[in-house]
């Protein structure tokens, strides 16, 4: 009779349970915190009150600042685990979203869209998406002869893409005068333009894809095989790879779409993640999501409180929380690769 | 050095020189307001006339084509440079995170010190940009980062510093205005006087800079066969990084960061051209792409020109690729 605690997967099982139940506990702290703090202080008693369903006056902004917070929750925690099934197709823990022309693509794609047909919420949705997955497949592509001697290349191609894409995203919102002012937000990553819509959208996007993603991780170990080995051992490899992608881009098209350029977050998630974790596709997913869900609720917790009434777009602040994060990153990677 | 190679030289100073009149003359005529040739020519012959359009094309065109020749020929050295002392072919002064170090330092000391003299500012964003290269030459090394894995960590003190600056222009709205299009890569903003203030220090540095370039392919070589050769290498290298970063750095307080330019220019150069060459071949190159962008700018948009940057960027993926499909063939 074996004994259970003694034995090691399940050991190793309950250790990944303890940190992900772990960050989720911080992660609802957080977005707790978030509620209650802002340019106008909501006290703990008020946000009871609202739970419970009696009405008072600060209803409506709890109410914007629920439907913010939920954005912000979800869309780092999107990109988060995004870019951790991305990194498992590619084998190259340096591809993110906006390392690989993802964002910027996709940015420009929903900018294109509203200046020739029309704004509409669905049609952003479909032009995000589409753009993230044409904008990673254009940087794959191009470097995909040389990826196993050259893997920071892709890397490298990607940026300078991106600075492409962002100058032409410039050059529409520049020329179409006042009428695409709410795609400004796209180029810093700021949740001020959150309206309920985007709320909603970002909410159906996430019940579909994560779910998804979650059901995937079970078969993606596989993945990280090269692919002779993959496929002697009979598995269906080009279409995991095909389906791991759509989810990979619905999930981070859609949450490009309600917050625009987020910066580092899509980089630093999963191997944040992975130091914790290690490479197992399930664990590595959620945590992925709680770290970025969590990094992006504080950038924006503390872009709107540091300057109030004003505020800092979070992809800035992002920016300035993820990148020495970025730069540890880099050190673990080069540090492995020369010992 | 045989006869053709300086015959090809002087053929090509002498088509981008004149490349670089016309472009001017064409920047001095086309713009918000265009100009007869013959209003032109006046203003340039009677700079002192008290008329409107002599003071228009005195006080706000002239120097704006100055500034284009000035940062587009330094930068492209200053790129030139870069790229064969620290044997990257991807080196370049806004991709080690100088560009926009230099910025941030330009935008603090005018928040800090609003009165701050021009010449005070220029050396203190310039030390600010030595000290980021400083900081991320160390953190290279001590990384043993690849060729490509050290352009990333300067996107990443690019973004950072970026960010920076950012959230300084929304903290302080009333202060940022003016200071936000000094440093958007763009060439207005710029006076007569701040060209007066770095004319000087920016042609001793070229006139150095060429002259040190005459060993350039040497660094090419590694420490012990220059030793060997007996050229003092060490001291060369030290001379010549620290003049291409402060030129990059001078210019950039002017200016603002301009990515990629320091980057491309080098590119299209160095099939053709070596050693002091290809230094003269660079600057020359490089203010003729300038003042190209810039003209380009005005036509795509006559009334709110758009920084010049803007459209270098464009160019920049696809030269990206090539280089670094020639010269980067074995990188994790």
């Amino acid at each position: 009779m074996l004994n259970m605690t003694s034995n090691p997967t399940i050991k190793i099982n309950y250790q990944m349970q303890t940190k992900q139940l772990f960050g989720a506990a911080t992660l609802i702290i957080l977005f707790i915190t978030s509620l209650v703090i802002g340019t106008e202080s909501i006290t703990f008693q008020q946000l009871l009150s609202y739970i419970t369903g009696h009405h008072t006056t600060s209803d409506f902004i709890l109410q914007l600042r629920i439907h913010r917070e939920a954005t912000a929750l979800l869309c780092g925690g999107m990109v988060g685990l995004g870019s951790a099934i991305l990194q498992g197709i590619t084998r190259n823990d340096m591809v993110a979203p906006d390392l690989t022309g993802m964002t910027s693509i996709a940015c420009l794609m929903v900018v294109i869209g509203a200046y020739t047909i029309g704004k509409s919420p669905a049609l952003t949705l479909i032009l995000g998406v589409l753009g993230s997955a044409i904008g990673f497949l254009i940087c794959y592509l191009l470097t995909c002869k040389r990826q196993d001697k050259n893997k920071l290349m892709l890397v490298l191609i990607g940026i300078s893409i991106s600075f492409a894409a962002n100058a032409v995203t410039q050059l529409i919102l520049l020329h179409a005068n006042n009428e695409l002012d709410e795609f400004l937000y796209f180029l810093s990553g700021s949740l001020y333009a959150t309206t309920f819509q985007t709320t909603k959208l970002v909410i159906i996007m996430a019940l579909i894809a994560i779910p998804s993603a979650l059901i995937l991780s079970k078969h993606f170990s596989v993945l990280y095989l090269d692919d002779q080995t993959s496929q002697s051992i009979g598995a269906p490899l080009r279409r995991l790879q095909f389906i791991s992608f759509s989810i990979a881009s619905l999930l981070i098209g859609s949450s490009i779409c309600a917050i625009g350029n987020m910066g580092f977050i899509g980089i630093v998630a999963p191997n944040i993640s992975r130091m914790f974790v290690g490479n197992r596709p399930t664990s590595l997913f959620i945590l992925s999501f709680i770290i970025g869900a969590f990094i992006y609720l504080t950038a924006d917790l503390i872009g709107r409180t540091i300057i109030t009434p004003a505020e800092i777009p979070a992809g800035i602040t992002a920016n300035i929380i993820a990148a020495p994060l970025f730069l540890f990153i880099l050190y673990r990677y080069f540090r492995g690769r020369h010992e | 050095m045989n006869n053709h190679t300086h015959h090809k030289i002087i053929v090509f100073v002498i088509i981008s020189s004149l490349l670089i009149l016309i472009l001017s003359a064409l920047n001095l005529k086309i713009g918000a307001i265009h100009y007869t040739w013959q209003e032109v020519l006046q203003a340039l012959l009677h700079p002192h006339a008290h008329q409107v359009n002599t003071i228009n094309i005195i006080k706000s065109k002239l120097p704006i084509i100055l500034t284009g020749i000035i940062a587009g020929s330094g930068l492209a050295i200053s790129g030139l440079l870069l790229q064969h002392l620290t044997r990257n072919p991807l080196a370049c002064p806004s991709l080690f995170g100088i560009e926009y170090a230099t910025a941030l330092c330009v935008i603090l000391c005018y928040m800090l010190m609003p009165t701050i003299a021009k010449p005070h500012l220029i050396m203190i964003a310039s030390s600010g940009g030595v000290l980021t290269f400083l900081l991320m030459f160390i953190l290279a090394k001590r990384m043993h980062a690849t060729t490509i894995g050290i352009t990333l960590i300067g996107v990443v003190f690019n973004a950072l510093y970026y960010s920076a600056i950012q959230a300084i222009m929304i903290a302080f709205p009333s202060q940022s205005q003016a200071i936000l299009y000094n440093i958007s890569g763009s060439l207005y903003g710029s006076s007569l006087s701040d060209i007066g203030i770095i004319i000087i220090p920016f042609s001793l540095f070229m006139i150095i800079s060429y002259f040190c370039s005459k060993h350039l392919s040497y660094l090419e070589l590694d420490e012990s066969q220059a030793i060997a050769l007996g050229v003092p290498i060490k001291r060369f290298r030290l001379i010549l990084l620290g003049l291409s970063i402060l030129l990059a750095t001078m210019i950039t307080s002017i200016i603002g960061p301009l990515l990629f330019f320091g980057l491309i220019i080098p590119h299209f150069v160095r099939p053709f051209f070596r050693d002091q060459q290809a230094v003269i071949a660079c600057g020359m190159t490089g203010a003729v792409v300038l003042l190209l962008a810039e003209l380009s700018t005005k036509l795509i948009s006559p009334q709110t020109p758009l920084p010049a940057g803007t459209l270098i960027l464009l160019a920049a993926a696809p030269i990206l690729i090539l280089v670094t499909k020639k010269y980067v063939k074995y990188d994790f």
